[in-house]
């Protein structure tokens, strides 16, 4: 007998929490991302200038000092989040809105359906996607369209985005390919549902676990690229901040100013190690064996 | 597992990039190439710059290091020193209306000049430079196929060789800036029987792989790593010059320059910043060396036709073809903030494209008034009625529609360093002070700058304002008011006239100014001045040092911003 789908979220949701580092992660990024939803609290302006408290270390006043325009460093970090944060995202989801239909239609309909688009995939996954990336990025900020504004987040997230989605075909594809041999999905076509429904409502439903985990990979991935494109410059442009553009501005007075570099980097580090505990942990407690197992109902 | 352990590769990556690769040193840059280009003596000198040069030809790509290795082994019929004055090189003399070597046809309107070149000087394959070098030179620049463009290409009617070593020059109008235009930072005579006319003055071999008649020779190239040159024992001025090797390294980061030279593993650090420069301050083994006059003046241009166009005449910028919403916009700029708070009081606040000898005027220096920013933004209907700190169109004269937003992009390039973007940040909440949106955005300079056809933003029309420095080469303004501020510069293509302004008056007034009377061009100038002033195509911010920063080592060393340091390096010692 399977398990209800209570029992089913319920011994998922046990299996994680015995995952210490995900638990941990869970906290972190949590904590992260409410900072970052209540930087507006914070008394200083992350874009405004202060000239006369430019460049102070960390203090009493400025927790993790101040930058080359007296802008507090604190502030900036979590305004600059809230853009990391969102860049994830959206890339994360536009990576699944394209790479989940291409790897259910491949997985389930196979034959030439299967070939072309995964060869399409496999072109996709040829490319060497910072590079690609660094250029899609240094073309879309030349368009002009209203939504497209140079080096917008949507900009950005779109560009890693439309580079990451292969690996959620490959596994979506993967999981309907053993899950469309299933005796429930035998049973629900004999009993005249149609594709989509199956798909939708049967198959994918089954193969989800596969794919959130891979989310919370590829979000700390889409941070991170995120991050290399700001530093690089070709990301989200200055006064606003990002975690990557905050590095960028560091450079040149990271010998004499580290904590300039340095508090991003913790941002970036914690976020990522967060993400991929979780990410972990998620794997851990989606693993139907595991589950099972705990659930006592394996037959 | 796969994409986890890429994930934490990338995140091992960003780390070291973040903490690592901003501090990194110059040993990591340069243990790879050690072995190859060690000094093999003690007189030999290094210098770093941050990208290779395109050529030694700088009208291929004018970037400043291809006139710094020209400077090198290349000589011309003149040269200008920092101070202004210009100096024969291959020329015996100067040619002047005093030495006879310049006739004038006043009632033509035109003039000859005729050259006379030193004797003896050799490439440093044994063969003579003679005029015919000369000749040669300017029929490439003047092939209509592969040519090239330089100032004044078009007042010449013709180039005749007079003897072995003279030729004289034909020009159809009073040429002022004859001096150097076979010359200068940008120009060299190239030898006639080793370059291949057939390749083209831009194109052609000799250009990267130069025959030598200056004071050094190439002697082999790495691109990307290091050029190394040898003295030139056929160099005209021999025992000249005093050093036997010149290195000259591709170091891009700036910070890993200023290292190498506090280090020792470098003697010249071409055109530092003013956050380096304050940085070597005090420092025992390395010196700075400033220009005795500004060059490179920073300022702010802007766009009078729409956004995608050229023409502003037919479609004014809805927001910048007002010259009140100018005036207010150089009203909210407190330039002497920037400078003490960015530019650590090195800069100098400029308001006239006249700033230097021998063209100084006496332009009134514009105040910084907020207030009265916002009331002339007031009384030329641009009002915050919405109260959201932008200003919109509420019967305004620049034909935008009502409620039409003053929100626009503002533009600067990435390779001036530091200073110039806090600068644009720093304009950017100064202009929002008095209710204008600036949308910052950084482009590289290569697309800010590109012609038109190749997307160029600034010649094709599609940006609002941008913030950069630039300035004229040499002593004579003339050809870069003409190609700045001119009426036939405001194609795409045929000039810089990127804020397509059109003053007849101006133009009038550049016409006059091509004339041998210097009493007559400085009032001229003067008065161009004072349009500029009142018209407000562009916004005057501050000059920069031109800076380099050179090893104590070294004696003799004089930056200049009417060429590149290297300019005297025949004359440099070591200590």
């Amino acid at each position: 007998m399977i398990p209800q789908p209570s029992e089913f979220s319920i011994a998922i949701w046990k299996r994680f929490t015995r995952h210490r580092g995900a638990i941990i992660g869970m906290v972190i990024i949590s904590l992260i991302i409410l900072l970052c939803i209540f930087a507006f609290l914070s008394p200083f302006n992350p874009e405004k200038s202060s000239l006369a408290e430019k460049l102070l270390p960390p203090s009493s006043a400025h927790l993790l000092g101040t930058d080359a325009l007296g802008r507090d460093l604190l502030t900036r970090i979590l305004y600059g989040g809230r853009i990391s944060l969102t860049v994830g995202g959206i890339a994360v989801a536009i990576s699944l809105l394209i790479g989940v239909p291409i790897g259910a239609l491949a997985g389930y309909y196979g034959g030439k359906v299967d070939s072309i688009l995964m060869r399409i995939t496999d072109a996709f996954l040829s490319l060497p996607s910072f590079l690609v990336l660094i250029l899609l990025a240094a073309i879309l900020r030349e368009v002009e369209l209203p939504i497209f504004q140079r080096n917008s987040v949507l900009t950005i997230s779109l560009v890693i985005g439309a580079l990451s989605w292969m690996t959620f075909a490959r596994l979506v594809r993967a999981a309907f390919l053993t899950l469309r041999e299933m005796d429930y999905v035998s049973a629900s076509r004999a009993l005249g549902a149609s594709d989509r429904r199956i798909m939708l409502g049967h198959i994918l439903p089954n193969g989800i676990g596969v794919v959130i985990v891979e989310a919370t990979l590829q979000l700390g991935y889409a941070i991170i690229q995120e991050a290399g494109l700001s530093f690089l410059n070709f990301g989200i442009q200055q006064p606003t901040p990002s975690w990557g553009n905050l590095i960028y501005a560091a450079q040149s007075h990271f010998t004499k100013y580290p904590w300039l570099a340095i508090f991003p980097g913790i941002a970036i580090f914690l976020t990522i190690v967060s993400v991929n505990y979780i990410g972990d942990g998620l794997r851990d407690a989606f693993d139907p064996y595991k589950v099972m197992e705990k659930v006592g109902e394996w037959t | 597992m796969f994409t986890r352990t890429r994930t934490l590769l990338f995140l091992a990556f960003m780390v070291i990039l973040s903490l690592a690769i901003v501090s990194c040193g110059p040993r990591s840059q340069s243990a790879g190439t050690e072995q190859s280009i060690t000094p093999d003596s003690t007189s030999s000198i290094t210098i770093v710059i941050p990208e290779d040069p395109p050529s030694f030809n700088p009208m291929v790509a004018d970037t400043g290091y291809d006139s710094l290795v020209m400077e090198l082994v290349l000589l011309g019929m003149a040269d200008i020193d920092p101070y202004g004055n210009v100096f024969p090189e291959l020329a015996a003399e100067l040619p002047t209306i005093e030495n006879g070597g310049v006739i004038v046809d006043d009632d033509a309107g035109t003039m000859s000049v005729t050259w006379t070149m030193r004797e003896g000087i050799q490439w440093s394959d044994g063969t003579p430079v003679t005029a015919d070098d000369a000749l040669f030179t300017w029929e490439a620049i003047t092939d209509p196929v592969n040519g090239s463009w330089i100032p004044g290409i078009d007042y010449v009617d013709s180039i005749e060789k007079l003897s072995q070593y003279s030729f004289v020059v034909n020009y159809n109008t009073l040429y002022p800036n004859y001096l150097t235009q076979l010359g200068g930072e940008q120009i060299a005579i190239w030898p006639a029987h080793y370059c291949d006319l057939e390749q083209g003055f831009i194109a052609w071999d000799c250009g990267r792989e130069p025959l030598s008649d200056g004071p050094f020779v190439l002697h082999d190239w790495l691109k990307g790593d290091h050029m190394t040159f040898h003295k030139n024992e056929k160099y005209y001025l021999a025992p000249k010059p005093n050093i036997d090797q010149v290195i000259v390294r591709i170091v891009p980061d700036d910070a890993v320059r200023k290292t190498m030279m506090l280090k020792g593993d470098a003697d010249i650090d071409m055109w530092i910043n003013t956050t380096v420069a304050k940085d070597l301050e005090g420092s025992d083994v390395v010196k700075v060396s400033m220009s005795p006059t500004d060059r490179w003046l920073m300022r702010m241009f802007f766009n009078l036709a729409q956004k995608g166009t050229v023409d502003s005449s037919a479609t004014p910028h809805p927001i910048l073809s007002d010259v009140n919403v100018r005036k207010a916009i150089r009203s909210a700029i407190d330039i002497d903030t920037i400078n003490s708070e960015i530019y650590f009081g090195l800069a100098t606040p400029v308001w006239s494209e006249f700033f230097r000898p021998p063209y100084q005027c006496n332009v009134p220096r514009p105040t910084y008034d907020l207030e009265a920013a916002k009331a002339l933004l007031e009384s030329s209907g641009w009002i915050d009625s919405d109260d959201d700190g932008v200003r919109e169109c509420r019967g305004c004269s620049t034909g935008a529609p009502e409620g039409y937003k003053m929100e626009m992009e503002f533009i600067t390039y990435p390779e001036f360093g530091e200073p110039l973007i806090l600068t644009q940040q720093l304009i950017a909440e100064m202009l929002s002070d008095i209710g204008i949106k600036a949308n910052i955005s950084v482009v590289e300079g290569s697309i800010l700058w590109d012609q038109a056809e190749n997307g160029g933003i600034e010649q094709s029309g599609n940006f609002d304002m941008d913030i950069w420095d630039d300035g004229y080469p040499g002593i004579d303004p003339t050809d870069y008011i003409w190609e700045m501020y001119s009426q036939e510069a405001l194609v795409p293509g045929f000039g810089n006239n990127v804020m397509r302004y059109n003053n007849p008056e101006v133009d009038a007034l550049i016409d006059e100014a091509y004339t041998l009377d210097e009493a007559s061009r400085k009032e001229t100038f003067c008065a161009i001045a004072e349009r500029l002033d009142e018209d407000i195509p562009m916004i005057y911010l501050f000059t920069t040092p031109n800076a380099e920063a050179y090893s104590a080592r070294i004696e003799g060393v004089q930056s200049s911003v009417n060429d590149m340091v290297t300019w005297n390096i025949a004359d440099w010692t070591l200590k």
